[in-house]
């Protein structure tokens, strides 16, 4: 630092003056003395979390590069749930498998999974200030791509911990309202423009933006689901499906459960055993049918063999007698399952989902939420 | 409105019986109206619901037997016009329905029990 201050020393005050032109088009007096720092203005700003960042093209060479992608460490790809999934299972790749290792890598920092860093302001929520002066994409929706952010310490935690889901991270209607719908369309852009670069083909067509915030809301629900399609089917990526399969199983528990009590305390649900018996039957399968739905109208097989499953049989043939179990839902190497009572590793079915052949490195219990504060949580392999 | 590139527009249909059963119980919490409260397929309806379910009836005709098959579909069509009758949930129409949603889950689940022997 100190050798280039004095490299400046040697400038001669025509070469500053005429310096000072092309900054800012204004000449100097040549007998003036130095001048002050100048400001610049810099309209590149990383969206999540409203710093400066480069331009497109800037030191990386990327293109479309929004993300200051130097300020965050890391990912530690092998810690990260969805890391056993192989390139070679993608469903439809398009990138050719020969590329090198660290062409891939690049690839990948255009859209960084966020896997690597837990921001604690996340989960307090606080809209952008700047906000209100524009620029920089208004104040960030609750919008994780990884189940490391609605989990936080999924990948790092004690063997068999219980990881409870980070508070507010599904609210899509409470951020939305606080949004202008200048702010929720920018929003949209920015959805788009990721969709995009995984995948150039994607389109999207409308009759004009949603003016309700109900209409806003399923918007930015579907292109999450879209953006999540699209790692999965171009990248073979399953961390965004994971948590956009979270996202829609806590919801419809959540409905379902709403539904089924107020069916039941109007006398219209007839139980066998008890009410919780009665409404969590229906609950679990309301669940199962509209995730089914979901992956069918986004064209992603659930079928036997894939790494999505809907009630698939996993088997334990580590034995001498192979036996399975049937969680509701498998992405990746993670299984899902919903009940109302709470389930933990003493649980013979939870011990049975891991013990089963694709290793699951967590299981996610998923209760509606009116049970109750963590409600929902991730329980992490028993042993690594 | 919107659509994406990657939304079908080919409508789910149950496969299989457990598919059925699973549509049923679904059914069973989202009559009579149908209506999707999530948000994620607004474009659902009565008319959605009962041809997924008549289309996914027809998937397992044979597994049932003919019988089981067309006692089946009566039920469905009664149901569907005890809800029709219901919209708000208020009359005997709406529990007829449930009832019919039950009696349907007997038929599956006895099929399904003689397939296992």
């Amino acid at each position: 630092m100190a050798h280039r201050h004095s490299a400046m020393e040697y400038k001669s005050a025509a070469r500053r003056s005429f310096e000072h032109y092309l900054r800012t088009g204004r000449w100097l007096a040549v007998e003036a003395g130095p001048t002050t720092s100048g400001q610049k203005f810099n309209p590149y700003h990383d969206p999540r979390n409203g710093r400066f960042t480069f331009a497109p093209g800037g030191p990386r060479s990327l293109s479309h590069v929004i993300i200051s992608d130097r300020r965050y460490g890391r990912v530690d790809a092998a810690k990260l749930p969805s890391a056993a999934s192989s390139p070679d299972t993608r469903p439809n790749a398009q990138s050719n498998t020969s590329q090198p290792r660290e062409a891939a890598r690049l690839t990948e920092a255009v859209y960084r999974l966020e896997g690597s860093s837990i921001a604690p302001e996340l989960v307090q929520y606080r809209p952008n200030p700047r906000a209100r002066i524009g620029g920089n994409g208004g104040p960030r929706l609750n919008d994780p791509m990884t189940l490391e952010r609605v989990f936080p310490g999924l990948s790092s935690s004690p063997a068999g911990s219980l990881l409870a889901v980070v508070d507010n991270i599904f609210d899509l209607t409470g951020p939305a309202s606080r949004l202008t719908t200048e702010l929720t369309e920018a929003h949209v852009n920015l959805l788009i423009g990721q969709i995009r670069t995984i995948d150039p083909n994607y389109r999207l067509d409308s009759l004009g933006f949603p003016t309700t915030l109900e209409g806003q809301a399923n918007l930015i629900r579907q292109l999450r689901l879209d953006r999540a399609t699209a790692f999965y089917r171009v990248k073979g990526e399953a961390r965004p499906l994971q948590v956009e399969t979270l996202r829609l199983m806590q919801e419809r528990a959540d409905s379902a459960y709403a539904e089924g009590q107020v069916l039941f305390d109007a006398g219209r649900l007839q139980p066998r055993f008890s009410r919780e018996e009665a409404i969590g039957n229906y609950v679990d399968r309301a669940v199962r049918r509209d995730l089914r739905k979901h992956y069918n109208v986004q064209g992603i097989d659930y079928s036997k063999g894939q790494q999505i499953r809907v009630i698939g049989r996993e088997y334990d043939t580590s034995g001498s007698d192979p036996t399975y179990r049937i969680p509701d839902a498998r992405v990746g190497n993670i299984a899902f399952d919903v009940t109302l009572s709470r389930k933990t590793l003493v649980t013979p079915q939870v011990r049975g989902f891991f013990n089963s052949d694709f290793r699951p490195s967590a299981v996610i219990i998923i209760r509606p939420t009116q049970l109750g504060p963590k409600s929902t949580y991730a329980i992490t392999r028993p042993e690594k | 409105m919107f659509r994406s590139s990657y939304r079908s527009d080919k409508p789910y249909i149950p496969q299989g019986i457990s598919e059925i059963m699973d549509h049923l119980g679904s059914m069973m919490l989202s009559s009579p109206t149908f209506k999707d409260k999530t948000g994620y397929f607004p474009d659902q309806n009565i008319d959605t619901e009962f041809f997924a379910l008549n289309e996914g009836l027809k998937t397992i005709r044979k597994k049932v037997g003919e019988e089981n098959y067309q006692a089946l579909v009566v039920l469905s069509d009664r149901m569907r016009a005890h809800f029709e009758a219901d919209p708000e949930d208020k009359t005997e129409d709406g529990i007829k329905g449930r009832d019919c949603i039950i009696e349907m889950e007997d038929i599956l689940k006895a099929s399904a029990r003689r397939k296992a022997r």
